[in-house]
């Protein structure tokens, strides 16, 4: 972002690239691109930034815990195996199909981690307005991290995994399905919560 | 030549010459991407992606034979999930940055495209859903004899789909739609 921008507190809109300036909302306002009319950002009572560090810390534990417990168990015939999130990873390792491995292990594990993680770190130094150390490599990091915290897509991928070995087999769900439902719900209400400009905004202030 | 030879105004030239220049390298990067996805999204679709062996019944499954297999059972809701995901997905993300890619540097349709950008970076992520299948189902077939649950070729081509299309999608910034070529607008 420019010099210009930050003074004037210009945002730079995440549909089209324009640069926008940001303007105090009331109740009900959005502000919207002029160029491509998408919205940039609506009003919210306060700057998500409480919010968000909560959700981030939540996510972190839950991401321990769901790679701590079972997801599932499989029964054929009174054998039976349970799941890891890591024990595909490594079964696909095995199988020599690293590439797929690590591209699971990285969307699965490292980038929900790395997300809930820089989050919490950029809104600990934007509440209590400490300048961290390498704060905009951090945010545009935890940006990248953002899209490929596929949490969700992995529940849904495990539910349908269910449904597809329930044909075979019996399964029973797990305490590590639990852990993954709430990473998933507390991935979404992350992004619900975190307002991109308020952070943008005090980074820019702190530099 | 340092940068303090340069006055403020050369700076900003040599900065928006600099952006040119990346815009053009990226959108070389993301051509060389969608046409190999599109080399590659076949043999995705036509080789098994797993082999899925219980008590010594043998299924290889393509990604079009798990959407069947969803279908026939009565799963319809599962199967629309992995059609769409897995099949519709794919084609449309390579089609659509095939048709932005194709209109780059003109004014035509701007908002369109911006929307379209917008739409495909949304559900992108959602073609990962038949990679983390394999990957649950690898975990739990495990079980020797009894069950097991093998990757096959079809899967590597289909990860290989799926990063060409999310790598071209997040190169495309989508404010390239809105700088148009300097013989149109600056020469």
């Amino acid at each position: 972002m420019s010099k210009q921008e930050t003074r004037e507190h210009w945002i730079k809109c995440p549909g089209c690239g324009a640069a926008c300036r940001d303007l105090p909302l009331e109740p009900g306002m959005a502000l919207c691109c002029r160029r491509c009319h998408s919205e940039i950002h609506r009003y919210s009572k306060g700057d998500g930034l409480q919010a968000s560090l909560a959700l981030s810390i939540t996510g972190l534990v839950l991401c321990f815990l769901a790679n701590m417990y079972p997801i599932m168990t499989f029964d054929v015939m009174g054998n039976t195996q349970s799941n890891l999130i890591i024990t595909g990873i490594k079964g696909l390792r095995l199988q020599d199909f690293t590439s797929i491995a690590l591209l699971v292990f990285f969307s699965a594990i490292l980038a929900p981690t790395l997300h809930f993680l820089g989050t919490a770190y950029l809104c600990v130094a934007c509440l209590f307005r400490i300048s961290l150390p390498a704060l905009s490599k951090v945010a545009r990091i935890t940006e990248l991290m953002q899209d490929w915290n596929l949490m969700p897509i992995f529940f849904v991928a495990c539910v349908i995994s269910a449904l597809r070995l329930d044909m075979l087999g019996l399964v029973n769900w797990n305490l590590g399905a639990f852990f993954i439902v709430a990473l998933a719900l507390c991935s979404i209400s992350l992004v619900h919560f975190q307002r991109p400009n308020v952070v943008t905004r005090i980074l820019e202030e702190l530099k | 030549m340092s940068p303090t030879e340069f006055g403020a105004g050369e700076i900003s030239v040599d900065a928006a010459a600099l952006q040119k220049e990346k815009m053009r390298l990226d959108v070389q990067r993301i051509t060389a991407l969608i046409v190999a996805g599109g080399i590659m999204y076949l043999p995705a679709n036509v080789f098994p992606v797993m082999l899925i062996t219980v008590t010594g019944k043998v299924d290889s499954l393509t990604v079009f034979g798990g959407v069947e297999e969803f279908y026939g059972v009565g799963l319809w809701p599962a199967a629309i999930v992995i059609f769409f995901a897995s099949i519709v997905v794919p084609f449309l993300k390579l089609a659509a940055m095939g048709w932005i890619l194709l209109l780059h540097g003109s004014e035509r349709h701007r908002l369109a495209r911006t929307r379209l950008l917008r739409a495909l970076k949304a559900v992108g992520t959602w073609s990962m859903i038949d990679i983390f299948l394999l990957s649950v189902l690898t975990a739990v077939g495990q079980l020797g004899i009894l069950a097991s649950v093998e990757a096959k070729m079809g899967a590597l081509f289909f990860a290989a789909v799926f990063l060409c299309s999310i790598v071209a999608t997040d190169l495309y910034k989508a404010e390239y739609i809105w700088i148009s070529e300097p013989d149109e607008k600056q020469a």
